[in-house]
C-alpha cells in the first residue's frame, strides 16, 4: 500500500507543478457551470429546454394562497412550462404518478393559506400546514423545476409584508387573483409581527412522505451535479492520459524496472487519478454551496456520492486508457465518451427528453446515476435512499477497473513497455 | 570470480522479426562488460529482457542467481538501470525524483536521505538538487538519470548508452563516474555504438549485429581476429560512384575486404604504408576525386567491419 500512495502522491503533485493542467482540472468545470447558470438565468421554459411537465395538483384549502399558488401554475407564463392537472383527492393525484401519467402530484392542504397568513398571535412553527409534493424517483430533474416554482411562490410571501403586496401586485398583473381579493389577503397581513416573521419557518415541504429544506433551488443547482459529473469524464481519462504519457517519456518502464509489482503501479496510477476527480468535483460542489448558496444536501451522502461517482467513471477512463496505444487516440475517445455520457447524464437536457431506448442505455454512464443521486439528495434525500445508486456506481466501477487491469497487464505489464 | 549474470540462449521475437537471435554470455563480479554495435543491433532489447521489463520468447538468464523468467522480483532488487532515454519526471526536483525512486526501492528515512546525498554528491549536482529536472541541461538530466539508478547500491549496473547525445565534457565526467563505480566493486552491463567508450570502459566486449552475439572477448582477444589488418578510410566527393570505386580496389594484393560507406569507402588490409599507393592510383582511375585518407591500426572498429562487413556508425 505503501508504493501505491507514493505513486499517488507522485501524480498529485505532477498536476499541482502544472497549473494550467491545475486550472483546467478544477476551475474550468466551476467557471463552465456558473458561466452557463448567468446565460440562463431563470426557468423559463425557452431556457432552460423543459416543456409540459405534467403536474397534477390537488387543492383542498381552495382558499386565497391556495387557489393563488394553483394559478401561478395555470399562468400564461408557465404555460409551455408546466402542464397542469386538477384531482379531487390527492389518491388520485399519486395514482396518475404511478401510472406515470405526471411528473409529481402537489397537495394544497386545507388550512395552508391560513397557516401562511398570520392572523392572530405568534405562528409557532408546528402551526405549519405543509404542502405535500409526491413524485416517484424517475423524474427527479422535473421534480426540481417544481419544486423551485413552489419555493420561489413561498418564498416571496414569506419574506416582509411588503414582498407579499409586491407578489400580490404581480398576480393581480398576471392575472391570477382578482383586485376584490386583495382587501381580504391584506387584512391578515394587519398584525404581521415582524420578528416573529423573521425567526418563523413559513412553510414546510414534503416529497414522497420526507420533510425536505425549503432552500430555494437555482437553475444552477439543476445543471451543476451533470456539468460536475461530465468534467469528471473528462478528468478520468485525462489521468489515463498520464498512464501513455509516461509510457512514452519511460517512466513508466523504469517504474516498471523497479521491485515493484504491475498491481502496485495500476492501484497507484488509479489513486492518483480518483483523488483528481474527486477533489475537482467537492471543489465545484463546495464553492456553489459557499458562495451561491446552492442545496446540494445531505454533506455526508454528497461526499460519498462524490467518492463513488468517481470510482465509477475512474473505470471508465481506465478502461479507455487500457484499449488505446497513444495518448491523442484516448483524448479523442474520452473526449466523445464525455460527451456522450454527459448527454446521457442530463448534462445538456434533461433525460426525460431522451428515448426510451437511450435511457435505458444511459444506465451505462456514471453521469446518469450520479445526477439522480445528487437531485435525491438535493431533493431532501439521505445517504439511505442512495443504496441503489452507490450500488451500481460500484459495481459498475469495479467491474470495469477489473477489466481495465487485466488489459493493461496484457497490453502494458507483459510487454512492459 | 563467479558470474553475477548468465545469460543463456536469449531470444526475443516480435512477430516474424526477431530482435534478438540466441545470446549467451557472462559477466563476472566487478567486471564491466560491453555491448557494441550500431543502432538496431539488438543491445536494448537485450537489456530489456535482463531487467524483466520485456519477457524473452525463449531462453532465460540468471541474474545474482535469480532467474530473470521466474524471480523477476528478486532480480529486480539485484540490478539498477539507467535507461537510455532520460526517465525522469520534470515537473519535479531533482531531489523529489531521487526521493521518488529510492522510496521504489525500498529505501526509507535516513537512509534513503543519506544515499540521496552521496550520490547528488557522486554527480556533482548537490547545489543543483532543489530544481526541478526541466531547468537542466541536457548533460545534467544524463547524471540525475544515472544517480536514480545507483540509489540502492545494486550489485549489477545496467547502463544503456548513457552517453547518447550529450556534450563531451558530461561525457567524460559519465565515463569517469562508470569507471569510479567499477572500482566500487560494482558490476556493469554498458551499450554502446561508440568504439572509444567501449574500449576505454570494458574488461570485456561483447559484438553484436542483427540481434547476433558475433564474437566476445577482451579487446586484445578480439582484434587479434582480425590479425594484422588495418582498416584504410578514403573519404570522396559524395557524387562519385562508389560501387566502381570499391570494385577498381578489390584485387590489390594485401586488401582483404573493401566496404562501401557514406561517403567513401574502407578497405581492410594489411601492410597499410605499402599498399596506399596502389590504392589511390586505382582509386582516382576510378573517378574518386579523394578528400581525405585515414589508416586506422586494428581496434573494435576494424573487428566489427572485419565481422560484419558494415561500420558501426551505419
Amino acid at each position: 500500500m505503501r508504493k501505491v500512495c507514493l505513486i499517488a502522491q507522485k501524480d498529485l503533485k505532477l498536476i499541482i507543478r502544472d497549473p494550467i493542467a491545475l486550472i483546467v482540472y478544477l476551475l474550468a468545470p466551476f467557471l463552465l457551470t456558473l458561466g452557463m447558470a448567468a446565460i440562463s438565468g431563470g426557468f423559463s421554459s425557452g431556457d432552460s429546454g423543459l416543456s409540459n411537465i405534467p403536474l397534477v395538483i390537488t387543492n383542498t384549502d381552495r382558499s386565497d394562497l391556495g387557489n393563488a399558488l394553483v394559478e401561478v401554475f395555470q399562468s400564461e407564463e408557465l404555460d409551455e412550462l408546466i402542464a397542469p392537472m386538477l384531482a379531487d383527492n390527492f389518491d388520485k393525484a399519486r395514482q396518475l404518478v404511478d401510472d406515470d401519467e405526471a411528473v409529481a402530484a402537489l397537495l394544497i392542504p386545507e388550512g395552508f393559506s391560513s397557516s401562511m397568513l398570520y392572523r392572530e398571535g405568534a405562528l409557532a412553527a408546528n402551526d405549519v400546514v405543509q404542502l405535500e409534493l409526491y413524485f416517484d424517483g424517475d423524474h427527479t430533474y422535473l421534480v426540481q423545476v417544481i419544486r423551485t416554482i413552489i419555493e420561489t411562490f413561498i418564498s416571496q410571501l414569506e419574506s416582509s409584508q411588503s414582498s407579499i403586496a409586491v407578489v400580490l401586485t404581480k398576480l393581480v398583473n398576471d392575472g391570477l387573483i382578482g383586485y376584490e381579493e386583495i382587501p381580504e389577503i391584506t387584512e391578515g397581513l394587519t398584525s404581521w409581527d415582524e420578528s416573529a416573521a423573521e425567526s418563523q419557518i413559513g412553510y414546510r415541504l414534503v416529497v414522497n412522505d420526507t420533510e425536505v429544506d425549503s432552500n430555494n433551488v437555482s437553475y444552477l443547482a439543476l445543471i451543476a451535479p451533470s456539468l460536475a459529473l461530465m468534467f469528471l469524464m473528462y478528468n478520468v481519462t485525462g489521468g489515463g492520459v498520464s498512464f501513455l504519457i509516461e509510457r512514452r517519456k519511460f517512466t513508466l518502464q523504469r517504474n516498471l524496472v523497479s521491485p515493484t509489482h504491475g498491481y502496485q503501479i495500476i492501484l497507484g496510477k488509479a489513486l492518483g487519478i480518483f483523488l483528481r476527480g474527486f477533489a475537482q468535483v467537492l471543489i465545484l460542489v463546495l464553492t456553489s454551496a459557499l458562495l451561491f448558496g446552492l442545496n446540494w444536501g445531505n454533506w455526508l451522502g454528497v461526499i460519498i456520492l462524490i467518492a463513488i461517482a468517481t470510482y465509477g467513471a475512474l473505470g471508465w477512463g481506465m478502461l479507455l486508457t487500457s484499449f488505446f496505444k497513444t495518448p491523442s487516440q484516448v483524448s479523442s475517445a474520452g473526449t466523445a465518451i464525455g460527451l456522450l455520457f454527459g448527454m446521457l447524464g442530463g448534462g445538456f437536457l434533461p433525460t426525460t427528453r431522451l428515448p426510451d431506448w437511450l435511457n435505458t442505455l444511459a444506465r451505462i454512464s456514471p453521469n446518469l446515476w450520479g445526477s439522480e443521486g445528487f437531485t435525491i439528495l438535493a431533493g431532501g434525500g439521505s445517504l439511505a435512499d442512495l443504496g441503489v445508486i452507490l450500488l451500481a456506481l460500484f459495481i459498475m466501477g469495479t467491474l470495469l477497473l477489473v477489466i481495465a487491469s487485466a488489459l493493461f497487464r496484457h497490453n502494458v505489464i507483459q510487454d512492459r513497455g | 570470480m563467479p558470474p553475477i549474470l548468465q545469460a543463456m540462449n536469449l531470444v526475443k521475437k516480435f512477430g516474424d522479426f526477431t530482435a534478438v537471435d540466441d545470446v549467451s554470455f557472462e559477466i563476472m563480479e566487478g567486471e564491466i562488460f560491453s555491448l557494441l554495435g550500431p543502432n538496431g543491433a539488438g543491445k536494448t532489447t537485450t537489456i530489456s529482457m535482463l531487467s524483466t521489463l520485456l519477457e524473452p520468447t525463449s531462453g532465460d538468464a540468471l541474474i545474482n542467481g535469480y532467474s530473470i523468467t521466474k524471480e523477476d522480483l528478486q532480480v529486480l532488487n539485484s540490478i539498477g538501470i539507467v535507461p537510455q532515454e532520460v526517465a525522469l519526471y520534470d515537473e519535479l526536483t531533482a531531489l523529489e525524483n531521487l526521493n521518488y525512486w529510492g522510496k521504489l526501492y525500498n529505501l526509507r528515512g535516513r537512509k534513503l536521505s543519506q544515499r540521496v546525498k552521496e550520490v547528488l554528491e557522486q554527480i556533482g549536482l548537490t547545489d543543483r538538487a532543489k530544481d526541478r529536472i526541466k531547468t537542466y541541461s541536457g548533460g545534467m538530466k544524463r547524471r540525475i538519470n544515472i544517480a536514480a539508478g545507483l540509489l540502492h547500491q545494486p550489485k549489477l549496473l545496467f547502463m544503456d548508452e548513457p552517453t547518447a547525445g550529450i556534450d563531451p565534457q558530461s561525457r567524460r565526467m559519465i565515463l569517469n563516474m562508470v569507471k569510479e563505480m567499477n572500482q566500487q566493486g560494482m558490476s556493469i552491463l554498458y551499450t554502446t555504438h561508440y568504439m572509444e567508450e567501449a574500449q576505454e570502459l570494458s574488461d570485456r566486449v561483447g559484438i553484436i549485429d542483427h540481434g547476433k552475439l558475433i564474437s566476445i572477448g577482451t579487446q586484445d582477444e578480439l582484434t587479434q581476429q582480425v590479425g594484422e589488418n588495418d582498416s584504410i578510410r578514403i573519404e570522396t566527393d559524395p557524387t562519385d560512384d562508389l560501387a566502381t570505386i570499391a570494385a577498381s580496389l578489390e584485387d590489390i594484393d594485401d586488401v582483404s575486404k573493401v566496404i562501401i560507406e557514406a561517403n567513401g569507402v574502407t578497405l581492410l588490409g594489411r601492410n597499410a604504408g605499402q599498399i596506399l599507393a596502389p590504392i589511390v592510383n586505382r582509386a582516382t582511375q576510378a573517378g574518386a576525386r579523394i578528400r581525405s585518407i585515414e589508416v586506422i591500426e586494428p581496434n573494435l572498429e576494424t573487428v566489427f567491419l572485419q565481422l560484419t562487413g558494415r561500420a558501426l556508425r551505419d
